[in-house]
């Protein structure tokens, strides 16, 4: 329940400035009759008064504006638009308000920490019950049972399936390049190829001539590839006739540009308006273990991890229009080496 | 690696509880042209301002070539180095061509002045460019193409990083557009970005290197060159093959509006026919000769040879009143056509009153006025303060009180200039409402819009001569040969 507007501090410190203000107004009044009945004093009241405009002035460029923006990136961080924002204040309320902000700060890394170390635990315990290396093993047997029995089809896409598994399973915390992740993809379009034969097609444009330049930039492991998967089951597996996916990397000074298109379904505007809603507010939704909704997890996961890793100013933004395909723009900063710009 | 000289990141912009930029997203490259094709005109003024400064913003941030200029946290309200071309011009129209140029610039700090020096220096750029433009030229005799130009080299010569744009095709010719498209190009190629803003995308396809659809403030879609295809853009646009093509009625042999070798000081020698309940279109190429025609309807000019008949009558005879049976629908009618000191009913009836003086004391007559169009003009009809009418409904008023009056023909100028997607479309239906009544409807244009979608006929008029005529099932070669 809200308070009173008298029981806010803030409020308090206004009414009494408006009560100092009245005051220091009839004060010039005062000074000012006494001026005019007295016929003197005329160059004390003109210094009084522009002293006072000074001061008003003064407290408008130097206390309100100041007081305005901080109180806006509180409205905002209530809001869920930023987070970082409370913790890069220009102008923080009091040395003990920033101190506590700090100290939230700390809390929720360390929540975050504590819940990334719990998954981090199911994940190990997942991992030993595969034993991935159990798994390469066996798929190789079959590849190689498969190439012996003549089923060149068979050891494909069992070959296609042991790299992606590993490549998914081993060391997700780390940035790859694009060109790694891109070789992920096209296994990933080889495995799924099996399944929507003609059906789906797989492109990728570099907007630049120095394309190897481009595959050596580095971006969190598995950012394309849950969207690409998006793409095609939310996409493409229920459109009639053929899907393709567009992937496009433009880049900029400072910036990683990618974008992958789809011309399936779609998606219908108000489920993108939440979509986009949630992809801008910073939700943790999607690691929440009952949330009834799934669509469009793996693209708040993938954001999410951006804006931890970089900053609010990255992430996703998905254009959509029904029956005329989706557009992910992932915008990611321009690294080069393994552990650069990481917050 | 392309440079960034505009990047709007999830910009929400709101005013006066009104959302007029809604999660925008928006990247220009250095030396790009990206197209900007609003749906509707919803935060088409707020971005543009936004461009040009930094000004509070909801949510969001803005960068500058590469750098935070703008965000929701502070907004500076400095100025970015962008410059606008429209319609208003920013040129000083007492000042000489190369004064607005070289003078009236920031920074500008030189007290005397050498005019030789400066128009040397124009003519040195105007012969780089194969401009045809005279530097001593005061702007006020420039025409609206030539001001374009100028706005065009004062936006260069002052730095500007990128050049916005806006629905140029409004007011300049078609000739005159390519004319602007290849100096686009080539100051593109030489790094200046440029945000070219119109209402269709068939103009759009053929100048930019990307364009964005923009409704209610937000971006639906960026395309990409190889996207420029009419089926892209299809989804997104309303339909217009809505044309009610049978309200032909060839009454009069002579047709109702007939020319015969008229020739005034910009018209040469044009002769055509005009019937009755026909919808015709004069695209004129070079905008020289729109301004004659109108003047010869209102018996303003007399024809320097030739004969002009209205229904079989000799218009310049002083005993027929013309002003009568034409009536004429200005650019941007709700501007310039309303009074917006009386009400809507009022303003309904006002060409009536010159046939009927009685209406203004006749509550009556004005009944049945409002029994007859209230239906489809809906609850505005009895509305008494204009100015808080949606111009949806204005446009209804214009046209409404057109077919209230029923004149002969009516000539309408540029109808679709500056109208997003959904009023040019209204706009259509009020046209076929027009010929459903029998009345002539003469489109003036120097730009073809939406025109065809109405039009029985296209009268392509080229330097002042009737070049072709091409009939409706003939279109499609007009449109082959744009």
């Amino acid at each position: 329940m809200k308070n009173k507007n008298s029981s806010y501090l803030s409020y308090r410190f206004l009414d009494a400035a408006l009560v100092i203000l009245a005051f220091v107004i009839l004060l010039i009044f005062i000074l000012a009759f006494i001026s005019i009945t007295l016929g003197r004093y005329f160059f004390l009241l003109a210094l009084v008064f522009s002293l006072f405009l000074a001061i008003l002035y003064f407290c408008y460029r130097f206390v309100y504006l100041p007081y305005k923006e901080t109180s806006k990136v509180f409205r905002l961080f209530a809001k869920g638009y930023t987070l970082q924002g409370i913790y890069e204040l220009r102008y923080p309320f009091s040395p003990e308000i920033e101190d506590a902000i700090k100290k939230i700060k700390d809390f929720i890394n360390t929540n975050e920490f504590m819940s990334t170390t719990k998954r981090q635990a199911q994940y190990l315990a997942l991992q030993n019950q595969i034993n991935p290396h159990f798994l390469y093993n066996s798929l190789e047997g079959i590849r190689g049972e498969a190439i012996s029995a003549g089923l060149n089809n068979v050891a494909e896409i069992t070959e296609a399936l042991a790299t992606f598994f590993r490549y998914t399973i081993s060391n997700v915390e780390k940035l790859v390049t694009v060109e790694d992740e891109l070789g992920n993809i096209e296994n990933y379009y080889t495995i799924q190829q099996y399944r929507f034969g003609d059906r789906l097609n797989l492109n990728i444009e570099y907007d630049s001539e120095d394309k190897a330049q481009i595959l050596r930039y580095r971006l969190p492991k598995l950012t394309l590839q849950p969207i690409v998967e998006n793409a095609i089951f939310h996409g493409i597996e229920r459109k009639m006739g053929s899907g393709h996916v567009l992937i496009k990397i433009e880049t900029t000074p400072k910036r990683l540009i990618i974008t992958v298109s789809d011309d399936g379904l779609g998606i219908e505007e108000d489920m993108l308006k939440e979509l986009n809603d949630k992809l801008n507010t910073q939700s943790f939704e999607s690691v929440k273990p009952d949330s009834d909704k799934k669509t469009g997890i793996g693209i708040i996961n993938v954001n999410n991890r951006i804006k931890l890793l970089f900053g609010e100013e990255y992430g996703i933004y998905i254009y959509s229009t029904v029956n005329v395909g989706t557009d992910v723009e992932i915008t990611l900063p321009l690294i080069t080496n393994e552990g650069g710009n990481i917050k | 690696m392309r440079e960034e000289i505009f990047r709007l990141e999830r910009v929400t912009q709101i005013v006066g509880g009104v959302t007029l930029l809604d999660d925008l997203n928006l990247h220009i490259f250095k030396g790009e042209i990206m197209g900007l094709v609003c749906i509707n005109a919803h935060g088409k003024e707020a971005l543009v301002k936004l461009l040009c400064q930094n000004v509070p913003i909801h949510y969001g941030r803005v960068y500058f070539q590469e750098t935070l200029v703008n965000n929701y946290e502070h907004s500076s309200m400095s100025m970015n180095k962008v410059s606008v071309i429209e319609k208003q011009s920013s040129l000083v129209e007492d000042l000489t061509v190369s004064d607005n140029i070289f003078i009236m610039r920031r920074g500008f700090k030189k007290y005397l002045i050498n005019r030789k020096i400066l128009n040397e220096q124009f003519e040195k750029i105007a012969e780089e460019l194969d401009i045809d433009i005279d530097g001593s030229q005061m702007v006020s005799n420039l025409s609206f193409f030539e001001k374009c130009v100028v706005e065009l080299l004062k936006a260069v010569i002052t730095d500007a990083k990128l050049i916005v744009i806006r629905d140029i095709s409004n007011f300049i010719s078609a000739t005159d557009i390519f004319k602007i498209h290849d100096l686009i190009r080539h100051f593109s190629k030489l790094g200046i970005s440029f945000l070219y803003i119109c209402n269709h995308h068939e103009e759009a396809f053929k100048i930019c290197d990307r364009i964005s659809l923009m409704e209610n403030g937000k971006i639906l879609k960026i395309l990409n060159k190889k996207e420029f295809k009419d089926e892209m853009i299809t989804p997104y646009t309303l339909d217009f093959s809505i044309k009610e093509s049978s309200a032909i009625h060839k009454i009069s042999r002579n047709g109702i509006l007939k020319f015969t070798d008229v020739s005034t000081e910009n018209i040469k020698d044009m002769s055509f026919t005009i019937e009755k309940g026909e919808c015709v279109v004069f695209l004129d190429m070079n905008n020289t000769i729109l301004t004659d025609i109108v003047r010869l309807m209102l018996n303003e000019i007399k024809p320097l040879k030739g004969r002009i008949l209205l229904d079989g009558f000799e218009c310049t005879d002083k005993r027929f009143n013309l002003k009568k049976r034409v009536c004429f629908i200005q650019e941007n009618p709700i501007q310039t056509m309303l009074f917006k000191g009386m009400s809507y009913i009022d303003n309904l009836c006002f060409l009536l009153g010159k046939k009927y003086p009685d209406i203004w004391l006749n509550n009556n007559i004005k009944k049945s006025i409002i029994q007859e169009y209230g239906p489809l003009i809906g609850e505005d009809i009895y509305a008494n303060d204009i100015t808080r009418i949606a111009p949806l409904s204005l446009y209804n008023l214009i046209y409404y009180r057109v077919h209230l009056y029923h004149p002969d023909i009516v000539f309408c100028m540029q109808p679709f200039s500056g109208a997003d997607m959904y009023l040019r479309h209204h706009i259509i239906e009020l046209i076929n409402q027009l010929r459903k009544k029998k009345i002539t409807v003469v489109i003036l244009s120097v730009n073809l819009s939406d025109t065809l979608t109405v039009a029985d006929r296209l009268m392509l008029i080229e330097r002042g001569q009737l070049r072709k005529e091409y009939r409706s099932e003939e279109f499609h070669f007009f449109r082959a040969n744009q």
